[in-house]
Parts: C-alpha cells; sequence; structure tokens
C-alpha cells in the first residue's frame, strides 16, 4: 500500500502539469487570437474608409431626392423638413455609448412599445412620414413621399418610395437557421405595409396599445406596388397621426418558420406575438441591429444602404445598466459617453452644488467645472398629478378640489424634493405646446385662501378635533382620507410636506405606499380617496380616453377620477371631427379652462431630466419631441 | 454506503417537489400580476384598454388556471349565469328609484345653485356596492320587473366586472355547454347576447408548445389547426354596435326581435352542431375528472416544463396536449426567451466570480486559522479576532460603493473599471488580453464577495485544528521525533480540516445564485442581477428557475458534504 503522502505528491505533480498544458493551451491560442484580430481590425479600418468614400460620393454628387418634387403637389398632405438632420460635413465614424436603464422585453415593434424599444425603432426602422422635429404638427416624408386624402380624411392614398431593401436579421441572435433565403435583395412593398396595419388589427395580436386607434379602420388596400389606400368608416382626427405614423413590416419574414418554410395563412397572427425573429429584428433606417445581450449591451451598426442621409456615427451602443449610480460612474470613467438622464441627487450634488470648497477638493476636481462633461436640462413628455375621486363624498365638490391644490406648495417642491427639475403644471397638456392656454395662472400656494374656501363649501370643525367635519346626508364626515402613492423616495418626500400641510387647515392624509402593480389594481377597481399618477404626453392630443365621461363608466377606464362634464364631453368629440389647426386650438383652450376650474386632478408638474455627456461627443442638439436625444446629428470628436 | 446514497437521492426527490411547491403558491399569491407593466417613473403610457392583449398573455403562461387544484368541471348552468347576470347588470341602465330619482334632480338643482351635491348612493345599505352613476344613465322608462334596468343598490362596481369578467373567462371550455344553455334560454335577452358573445373567447383552444421555435411537424399542424379553429368561431357572434345600429333605425323592440332571431340563427347554424361535433371535449368521465383535477392547474403546467412527458398525447387536448422533447424551465414573463437559456448564458459570469471569491476565501482564512489555533489566546490570536470580525460586520454593498468611489472613479484613484466583466477593449482580442481584462474588472467584486466570509472560515479551521493538536496521537507524532513543519503538515491539519472541507458541499449553491447585491452595484450580468430584475419585473417563470437551481444545488451540496465525511474520515460510515 502507497503511503498517503506519496500518493498526494502524485496528485500534486498531476495538478501541477495540467495547469502547465493549460497555460502552454492558452498562449498558443493568444498567438493566434492575435494575428486574427490585427487581421480583423485592418479589414474593419478598410471598410470604414470605404463607407466614408461612399458618403462623399453620395454628398457629392449633388443629385436632389428625385422624390422632393412631390412635395410641391398641392394635394400631398407631407411637407418639406425645416432642418436637415445630418450635417454632411460632420466627421464620420466613431462609437457613442449611451446608458440604458432595462433590458427590453423584445424587439418586435408593433408588441413592444416600452420607451426604449421605441427609441431603438428610430434607429432601426422608419415611419411612412414622421413629425417635423421644429414644427411638429407637419409631417415629413420618410418612407412615403406623398400621401394624399379625401375631404373629411376618410380615405389616405399613400405613395412608397421604390428602391428600399429591408435589411437582413442576424439570426445568431435569435437561434435562427442561416438560409440563403434571408439575404436575397427584399424590396419594401406596398404589401409590407398593409400587412402592419392588419396585424395591428387582428384580435390574435398583442398590440393593445394601438388597437384603438386603428378601430375604425374599414379597409387597406394594396393599389399597386408602391401605393397603398386605407380607408376608415369614420373621420376622425387621430386617423392622421395612425396612417402616417405607421409602418411597414417585413412580411416575407413574418409569414415565415425559423427554416424559411411559410406558415399557413392562419397561422401567422398567432405565430406573430412569439415570432422567432424578435430577438432579430430588421427594419430599413439608418442602423442595423448588430448585436443584443440581455443585462448588456444592444449594438446598432450604420446601415450602409440606407436610402437617406448617412449619419455620421458609426456605431450606437446600448449599455444596459441598471443603477443610476453605476452609470455615473461609469461616465466618470469613460466607459459611457452619454448618460440621458443623471440621478437627481447626483444633479444636486455635482451641478448645482458643484463648487467644491474646504474637504470636498479632496475629492478632486468638478468635472463639469473642469469641461470634463458637459449637460443640459430637457423635457420628459409627461406630467404627474394628484387625481381626486369625485365619486366620494369628500371629493365630489370642485371647491374641495380647488382647495386642495390651493395647499400643496408645487414651486416649494418642485424646487427642493425635485431640485429644480420639473415645471409647473397646470393642464393635461405638455407646457409648451400650443394648446395650453396661455391666460391661465396657476392656483397659488394660499394656505389661508384653501381654508376659506373649504369653509365656504361646508366643511367646518364642528367635533373641535381639529380635523373638519361636514354633514352630508345625514351622516356627518370628518376629512381624513388615504392617498394611494407610488412607492417612490421622492413621492414620500412630498407627500410627508403635502399632509402637514393639510393638517394645519384641518384634513388629515394618510399616506399609503404602494407597489406600481399594487396601484394598478387600485386604480382600476376605483378603489381609492386619491392617487399620485403620471401621464406619458404627446404632440399628437387626444383627450377621449382620459377625459370623456364614457370612460369613467366603463371597468378599466382611464377616467379614473370620474370626471363627468357635458362641455367637456361636447369639446372632445368635437375635437375627434375637427381637422382644422386654429380651431383645434381655440376648443384645446376652453377645455383646459375647465379642467383648471374644475381641478378634477390637481396637476402637478412636468418632469425634466438632465442629459449628461462628454465632450467626444459634438454638436450635440436635443429635440423637441420624441425621441429628443436622437444622435443622428450628432458626431465625434477624439 | 452506496444504498445509503440511494436513499438519499430518492428522498430529495419529495424534498425538492416540496420545496418547489412552497416557492411556487408563495409567488402565485403576492399581490400584483406578472405582465402589469412597471412604470418606472411613475408616468403610464396613454395606451387603449390592454385587456386584450393580457387575455392572450395569461393564456400563454397558463395564469387562467386554477394554482394548485381544478374543480372547474364542476361548475354548473347557474354559476355561469350569475356570472353573466352580474355583467349584464353593469350594462343595463339605472332604475327609475322615485326616491333617488327625486334626490338627484335636488341635486342637480343645488349644483346649478352653487350648493354642493349631496351624495345620492348613501342611502344604499353598502355604498360602496354602487358607483355613482352619471345621471344620463337613468333610464326613466325602463321596468325593473322585466330586467330592463338595474336597481341602483344593486349595480355592481366596477371592481366586481373586472373580477367577473376574468372568472368568466378563466373558465374556459368548462362552461362552454352552459353559455349554449344560456344563450338560448335566458329569459333577458341582453344576458342571451352576452352569452353568445362570450362563447368565441371561452370555445377557443390554447396553442401548444410556444417555447419550441422549430417544433416538430405534428406540433405544428396541430396549431394550425388550432388556428383554423380560432378564427372560425370567432365570427360566430352578433356584434353589439348591430344592436344598436337596428334600435336606431327600427326601434329597440324591433331590434331586440330581429337580433334574437339572430342569436337563435347563430346558435342553430354554428354553435349547436358545434357542441356535438366536440362533445367529448365537454363530457368528463370520471378519471378525466380526477386528471383535470390535479393535472390542468398552474402548478402542474410547470412540471409539464420540468418534466418532459414524451408521447403523452391529448384527450381533449387538455393536460398533456403534446409530450415536450426537451427539459426546459418555461418562458420569460417578460422577454418570452426561454429561462434556461437565459440562465445558462448568464451562469459563467456568476460561477466564475463566485469561484473565484469561495477560492481565495479558502486560501486566506484556513492558514490564518491554524496560524490562531498555534497562537491560541494570545494577543495575537485576539488581534487578528478583532479584525476579522470587524470585516465581517461590514455590509459590503457599502464597501462595494466605497471602493468603487475611492478606486475607480478616480476620486482620488482610478485603478479599476467602474462595472461590467470584461472592457470592450478586449472583445475579440486574444486570449491573455481578454484574461487580463476580466481579471482587472472583477478584482473589487471579488474582494467584496471574499472579506465576509473569512471570518466564518477561519474559525472553522481555528476550531478543527484546536480539537486535534491536544490528541494523543499529535503527541506520539512529536514524541517519535518527527519535525514539527510535519507533525503540522500531515497530523495535524490534515485531520483539523475535516469540519471545513464539510461546509465547501453547503457553499455548492453560492456558486450559482450569485450575490444579488454585487452583482448590480458593479453591473456583471449574472444570476444575480437577473434574479434582481426577474423579482420588480414579476417574472414568475425565471424567479422560479433560478430558486429551483440553488434548490437543487443545496440539496446537492448537503448530499456531497456528508458523503465527503464518509470519505475523509475512516470513523464516519453510514452503513
Amino acid at each position: 500500500m502507497p503511503s498517503p503522502l506519496k500518493s498526494t505528491n502524485l496528485l500534486l505533480v498531476l495538478l501541477g502539469l495540467i495547469v502547465l498544458f493549460a497555460a502552454i493551451g492558452t498562449w498558443q491560442n493568444h498567438n493566434i487570437g492575435a494575428n486574427f484580430s490585427a487581421a480583423n481590425q485592418s479589414l474593419d479600418e478598410a471598410s470604414r474608409t470605404m463607407t466614408q468614400v461612399a458618403i462623399q460620393l453620395r454628398a457629392g454628387d449633388g443629385i436632389e431626392d428625385p422624390y422632393s418634387e412631390a412635395l410641391h403637389d398641392e394635394d400631398n398632405i407631407l411637407h418639406e423638413a425645416q432642418h436637415e438632420l445630418v450635417d454632411p460635413d460632420a466627421p464620420s465614424g466613431g462609437t457613442l455609448r449611451r446608458r440604458l436603464g432595462d433590458t427590453p422585453a423584445g424587439f418586435n415593434w408593433l408588441i413592444e412599445n416600452s420607451v426604449d424599444v421605441v427609441e431603438v425603432q428610430d434607429y432601426v426602422h422608419d415611419y411612412f412620414a414622421r413629425p417635423d422635429f421644429t414644427e411638429p404638427d407637419n409631417y415629413v416624408p420618410e418612407l412615403a413621399y406623398k400621401v394624399t386624402t379625401n375631404e373629411d380624411y376618410t380615405e389616405y392614398t399613400v405613395h412608397l418610395r421604390e428602391g428600399v431593401y429591408w435589411q437582413t436579421p442576424n439570426v445568431s441572435l435569435c437561434d435562427g437557421n442561416d438560409g440563403e433565403w434571408l439575404r436575397e435583395d427584399r424590396e419594401l412593398t406596398a404589401e409590407d405595409a398593409a400587412f402592419y396595419f392588419e396585424m395591428a388589427m387582428h384580435p390574435e395580436v398583442a398590440a393593445a396599445h394601438i388597437a384603438n386607434y386603428v378601430a375604425d379602420i374599414e379597409d387597406v388596400e394594396v393599389i399597386d406596388r408602391y401605393t397603398f389606400r386605407v380607408s376608415w368608416s369614420e373621420s376622425v382626427y387621430h386617423s392622421i397621426s395612425t396612417v402616417l405614423g405607421g409602418y411597414p413590416l417585413p412580411k416575407w419574414l413574418y409569414s415565415r418558420d425559423v427554416n424559411g418554410d411559410k406558415y399557413d395563412e392562419e397561422d401567422i397572427p398567432a405565430e406573430f406575438n412569439n415570432h422567432w425573429s424578435n430577438d432579430c429584428p430588421i427594419g430599413v433606417g439608418p442602423y442595423t441591429f448588430e448585436n443584443f445581450r440581455a443585462s448588456d449591451r444592444i449594438t446598432l451598426d450604420l446601415n450602409r444602404n440606407y436610402y437617406g442621409d448617412i449619419p455620421p456615427i458609426e456605431t450606437i451602443e446600448y449599455r444596459i445598466i441598471d443603477d443610476a449610480e453605476a452609470a455615473w460612474n461609469q461616465l466618470l470613467g469613460g466607459t459611457i459617453d452619454f448618460l440621458p438622464s443623471l440621478a437627481p441627487p447626483r444633479y444636486r450634488s455635482e451641478i448645482l452644488d458643484g463648487e467644491r470648497t474646504g474637504c470636498a477638493r479632496l475629492r478632486g476636481a468638478n468635472p463639469f467645472e473642469e469641461g470634463n462633461l458637459k449637460h443640459e436640462l430637457i423635457d420628459r413628455f409627461a406630467y404627474h398629478y394628484i387625481g381626486w375621486n369625485a365619486d366620494e363624498p369628500l371629493f365630489e365638490d370642485k371647491k374641495v378640489r380647488r382647495a386642495m391644490t390651493k395647499a400643496l406648495n408645487r414651486e416649494g417642491i418642485i424646487n427642493n424634493v425635485f431640485h429644480g427639475l420639473g415645471a409647473l403644471q397646470t393642464g393635461p397638456y405638455y407646457h409648451e405646446h400650443p394648446a395650453t392656454n396661455p391666460d391661465i395662472e396657476p392656483w397659488e400656494y394660499d394656505l389661508d385662501r384653501a381654508a376659506e374656501l373649504l369653509e365656504e363649501a361646508g366643511w367646518e370643525d364642528t367635533t373641535g378635533d381639529g380635523i373638519l367635519n361636514k354633514e352630508i346626508d345625514g351622516e356627518t364626515f370628518s376629512f381624513e382620507f388615504t392617498l394611494t402613492s407610488y412607492n417612490r423616495p421622492e413621492v414620500r418626500s412630498w407627500a410627508a410636506i403635502y399632509a402637514e400641510d393639510l393638517r394645519q387647515i384641518g384634513i388629515d392624509m394618510t399616506v399609503d405606499p404602494v407597489d406600481w402593480a399594487l396601484m394598478q389594481r387600485r386604480m382600476e377597481e376605483k378603489n381609492f380617496d386619491a392617487f399620485t399618477g403620471g401621464w406619458g404626453l404627446s404632440w399628437q392630443i387626444d383627450l377621449y380616453q382620459i377625459w370623456h365621461s364614457s370612460q369613467a363608466d366603463i371597468p378599466r377606464g382611464s377616467n379614473r377620477v370620474g370626471f363627468r362634464n357635458d362641455e367637456a364631453d361636447e369639446l372632445i368629440e368635437e375635437l375627434r371631427r375637427t381637422f382644422d389647426q386654429d380651431k383645434r386650438l381655440e376648443m384645446f383652450h376652453e377645455f383646459h379652462e375647465i379642467v383648471h376650474e374644475e381641478q378634477p386632478y390637481t396637476f402637478f408638474y412636468a418632469p425634466q431630466q438632465v442629459s449628461v455627456w462628454n465632450p467626444r461627443l459634438q454638436n450635440v442638439v436635443f429635440q423637441k419631441i420624441r425621441p429628443q436625444t436622437y444622435s443622428l446629428p450628432w458626431y465625434i470628436q477624439e | 454506503m452506496l444504498s445509503y446514497i440511494v436513499k438519499r437521492i430518492l428522498l430529495m426527490i419529495p424534498t425538492f417537489v416540496v420545496i418547489s411547491l412552497i416557492i411556487f403558491v408563495i409567488l402565485n399569491l403576492s399581490p400584483g400580476d406578472p405582465g402589469a407593466e412597471a412604470a418606472a417613473e411613475g408616468a403610464e403610457a396613454v395606451s387603449q384598454e390592454a385587456q386584450e392583449s393580457y387575455r392572450i398573455f395569461q393564456e400563454q403562461f397558463n395564469l387562467d388556471k386554477p394554482i394548485l387544484v381544478n374543480t372547474r368541471f364542476r361548475l354548473t348552468k347557474e354559476d355561469t349565469q350569475q356570472q353573466l347576470e352580474t355583467l349584464a347588470a353593469f350594462e343595463r341602465p339605472i332604475c327609475p328609484d322615485e326616491e333617488a330619482l327625486e334626490e338627484l334632480e335636488e341635486a342637480e338643482e343645488e349644483v346649478e345653485e352653487g350648493v354642493p351635491a349631496p351624495d345620492v348612493a348613501e342611502d344604499d345599505e353598502d355604498p360602496t356596492a354602487a358607483d355613482i352613476p352619471d345621471p344620463d344613465m337613468i333610464d326613466e322608462d325602463a321596468d325593473p320587473e322585466k330586467g330592463e334596468c338595474t336597481p341602483i343598490a344593486e349595480r355592481p362596481s366596477s371592481g366586481e366586472v373586472i373580477d367577473t369578467q376574468e372568472r368568466l373567462t378563466h373558465w374556459g371550455d368548462y362552461v362552454v355547454p352552459h353559455l349554449i344553455d344560456i344563450a338560448e334560454n335566458h329569459e333577458h335577452f341582453d344576458v342571451r347576447l352576452m352569452a353568445l358573445n362570450q362563447l368565441p373567447q371561452n370555445a377557443r383552444r390554447p396553442r401548444v408548445d410556444r417555447a419550441d421555435r422549430d417544433p416538430p411537424d405534428f406540433v405544428r399542424q396541430l396549431n394550425t389547426e388550432i388556428s383554423r379553429h380560432n378564427n372560425e368561431i370567432r365570427g360566430w357572434v352578433v356584434p353589439p354596435p348591430k344592436l344598436m345600429m337596428i334600435a336606431e333605425e327600427e326601434g329597440e323592440e324591433a331590434a331586440e326581435e330581429q337580433v334574437s332571431a339572430m342569436i337563435q340563427e347563430m346558435l342553430d347554424e354554428h354553435w349547436k352542431p358545434y357542441l356535438d361535433e366536440h362533445i367529448d371535449r365537454f363530457e368528463y368521465t370520471t378519471g378525466e375528472k380526477v386528471t383535470y383535477f390535479f393535472l390542468d392547474t398552474r402548478f402542474a403546467r410547470y412540471w409539464e416544463n420540468l418534466l418532459p412527458l414524451t408521447g403523452v398525447t391529448d384527450f381533449q387536448g387538455r393536460p398533456f396536449e403534446v409530450g415536450l422533447q426537451h427539459i426546459d424551465l418555461g418562458l420569460s414573463t417578460v422577454d418570452q426567451r426561454p429561462v434556461l437559456t437565459t440562465i445558462s448564458e448568464k451562469l459563467p459570469y456568476t460561477i466564475t466570480i463566485a469561484a473565484l471569491a469561495m477560492l481565495l476565501a479558502y486560501l486566506i482564512s484556513v492558514p490564518i486559522g491554524i496560524w490562531s489555533a498555534y497562537n491560541q489566546n494570545t494577543r495575537r490570536d485576539v488581534f487578528m479576532t478583532v479584525v476579522l470580525f470587524i470585516l465581517y460586520s461590514l455590509p459590503n454593498f457599502f464597501v462595494a460603493v466605497l471602493l468603487l468611489e475611492f478606486f475607480s472613479v478616480g476620486r482620488p484613484f482610478d485603478w479599476f473599471p467602474v462595472g461590467g466583466f470584461m472592457g470592450d477593449a478586449a472583445l475579440g482580442m486574444p486570449v491573455l488580453t481578454q484574461l487580463k481584462s476580466i481579471g482587472w474588472h472583477i478584482f473589487l467584486p471579488v474582494v467584496c464577495l471574499t472579506y465576509p466570509s473569512l471570518a466564518a472560515l477561519s474559525r472553522y479551521a481555528r476550531t478543527g485544528v484546536l480539537e486535534v493538536i491536544r490528541a494523543d496521537y499529535i503527541r506520539t507524532a512529536r514524541a517519535k521525533g518527527l519535525s514539527e513543519p510535519m507533525v503540522i503538515m500531515k497530523h495535524t491539519v490534515r485531520n483539523g480540516m475535516i469540519p471545513i472541507l464539510t461546509v465547501m458541499g453547503t457553499a455548492l449553491p453560492f456558486l450559482v445564485s450569485g450575490s444579488l447585491v454585487i452583482e448590480y452595484i458593479f453591473n456583471i450580468p449574472g444570476i444575480g442581477l437577473y434574479l434582481y430584475e426577474s423579482i420588480f419585473m414579476y417574472d414568475y417563470n425565471a424567479i422560479m428557475g433560478c430558486l429551483l437551481m440553488s434548490a437543487v444545488l443545496t440539496l446537492v451540496g448537503i448530499l456531497l458534504s456528508d458523503i465527503g465525511y464518509a470519505l475523509v474520515d475512516p470513523r464516519i460510515s453510514f452503513d
């Protein structure tokens, strides 16, 4: 029997040998890899030069876009763009690395409509037409060069560009089988456009966010290879944005399985939701979807066959970084270039209180003072509010609701809790949209006036406990309610301030912070006295869903506060049928006045964000509408 | 020994089932639903009713099934009727209750005069049962006896309506025969119409095996057949707008008559033949009832993923429609990718970091433990103990942030990268460059994972050595003249390390579960970060997947450490 020590030694020697072999193997591998990557690099270099030559050729050829002629047509409802997005003289090349907060759930353009996915879509795909960045009420051509419509906007004829080709999906991202059929040249046709509407309207397709907008479409007809017609059963204003803001979907791809075999026609809608290509999306836009790794990154590469102006930046990398603090660190460390939204506490500590004095100097120089970083405040298209349940006896009187608004120190909270990152909101529109009525003065913070209003409404402290009471239908109510609030630190802080102010005028407010899922459930069941909410905004305004009285009486309706006003209903319905811009503005102003008087919500603030970037990014301009941080005009100068 | 191991492995199976049952039930009972869009900033998108998409989603992830046991085959016509009546009651106008009407009028007048309106619904026994209706909804000619209107006190709240609608849809094809019966025979016309229009929803069949992107032919054929079936029955309804259209043109009574005829026609032409044709789908034998009781549930459906039941064909297209050919952990409810694929993508990151941290922890703490044992109760020992416990009590997420601030972002040092697993420059570079980059990136996370475990491990080592150091055979070894290093290395340490060796087994799950906080702070795309994200998104299947993997490895780890005991220490045997 061998002694235990000997067998141990033998084991050790064996281990040593394995390590040695592994090291040798790695070294050899390394050498091969080094050669390989050197070759790769020179290849990359070559292709970059090629692109530059191509871009310069295209810029220099001086040929007018053959489709710009169509813009002079009388009946074309598209307009010429006010500004060129891309500067042809900008130095091309480079990689833009920007932060993304979450891993997107998928990249089926029609099904996923989170802000992040739409942003990626804006790079990879194009719309039939898009709102002009400087004049968002006008649509400018993208895939369609000409759109005509009849008098009452129930029939749209859309003419598509010829010679636009679909990108090739990178099937390695979606376990697809690489086949020859994927690389064939596929031209964009009216069939693909019709396919978009067909899918959006199909009940088996999980595209609920758009289902109501397309509900009034009667028929989509393909006229020829590049022309299609959309007919509406009714004349509704949102038909413009629904048709022009649509985009083609590659029917040739969605009608086939992973091997390129065609599905049965009846199977296409059901397969669409979960189609194998959802992780390797394609489009016809300025960038291609090159790489995606969950929790890591999304890589977009320049589409060299793009029909429009080719943007200067070669590669866009979305770095997926969950933690806002980690993202800030990466920006400081130079591993990312662009942070769309700086965490508000950092805004306070680095920019507002940025001066380094005393002990703070030990922490090094301020990157903003040194010019190592730049920043700008931009609007986020949303507003936050407190919704009052008008079906509850406490809040059915508009005087009470107005008193609640006057008791909320909005300016103070915006400046102190949100570090000034917000604009006071007075109505349901984006505050710089012309629909906002300029004559409306926000209700001022005034506790005395609020108390007076409550007294006028019949609330009095009859029991002497410091809380107001009122007799309603023989029952005595005391003014106590629960604010169902979204569980976030800043909401908790301002709710505490508000509760304190309300206590001073004899109102007892309990704050109940809950998670989003629970909050949504309570709002759907109308199981609340008051809640904190927020709505995303868009340039195109449709008031129906949130403000029409019919939406207060259906289950899961968005008019959760029970706002019922005949005059407002009339305006909303009329707005749906009116196409004249001046008349629309007038009605918007009128509606704004009504909600201002009624205060169904206490309109609170429109959030702003601070975008921060490394100055190697040049010409960082922000657009007036979404996507505000669209990087097509930006370029990189090392 | 072997029989012991077999026994233990067999015991692991029921343990695992119980563990998974507990996790599953807790997950499913937690408030909130998967699929509810998280609104990070608290602002919702103004999107239109998401109900239809949500239904497709629920069907796909079996969220329409009961959690543990299914008794839906016992549902009666009355149950179904009750749901439909609730829905109909909500749709009907409000009855002209004399008293309420008067009050309402008063209220309206008062509103006009600027006096606050009294609450109309206040007189009800249960004020929450009725939302205060829109005055426009009151139909003054309606007769409550004929069921043309709903008395205000009986009007269901919108919460009830949502629940009822959901319940009815979830009952699926168990209530199809009842629905047909109600659509034909119910006394109220609006209930009949509602029953008919509910039918396509309930009679539809779910698609099978969506996870497989390249399914075998028979699955494909089955799915095509199901699509065809669903598309066909969707048209067998009388859309309510039609009713309104006729009502507008020819008056309500005429409309009712005509639509009644249309309902009857639909039933005779389509639904009754349909019922006859598919009768075996809607009648259940005792055997089927028992099967459905246990198997047509969320829990059993989840197990379907884990246990591929190849070749079990469907009877009535329900429990195990198609045998699955692969084991997986289901699809993620968030990104609809297979959970197993995602986990296997993320596992290497987590394992690398955890294994390095474990290795380092042992390499450092074992010598410390031996050294402490030999210097027992000296000042040096006490000092070392204090240092280790200070480290132990520093929370590593806090230390991680400090380390980043001091050593990464240039305040004052920028020696280490701020996060991630590998630098971008290293991507596609030769192996050594990559290794170097990885080492650079994971240095701080590994430090953060290592130092908290030093205290415990070195205590184990110290106790182990102390136990043997006074044993007779050590004295013997010294007495026979062995050199001190030989005594320590061969006789003391080897015997003293038995306890610490077995602790290793229990650390196994740590290898794969990763660290939620550290991965989050350093942005390492591992299992911990995945679990963290999944919890916030209510991604049941992903959470289940991660937890089950840890559970299995815990069980295996305990078994391994027990076996290890027996192997290393001849005094222990399981026979």
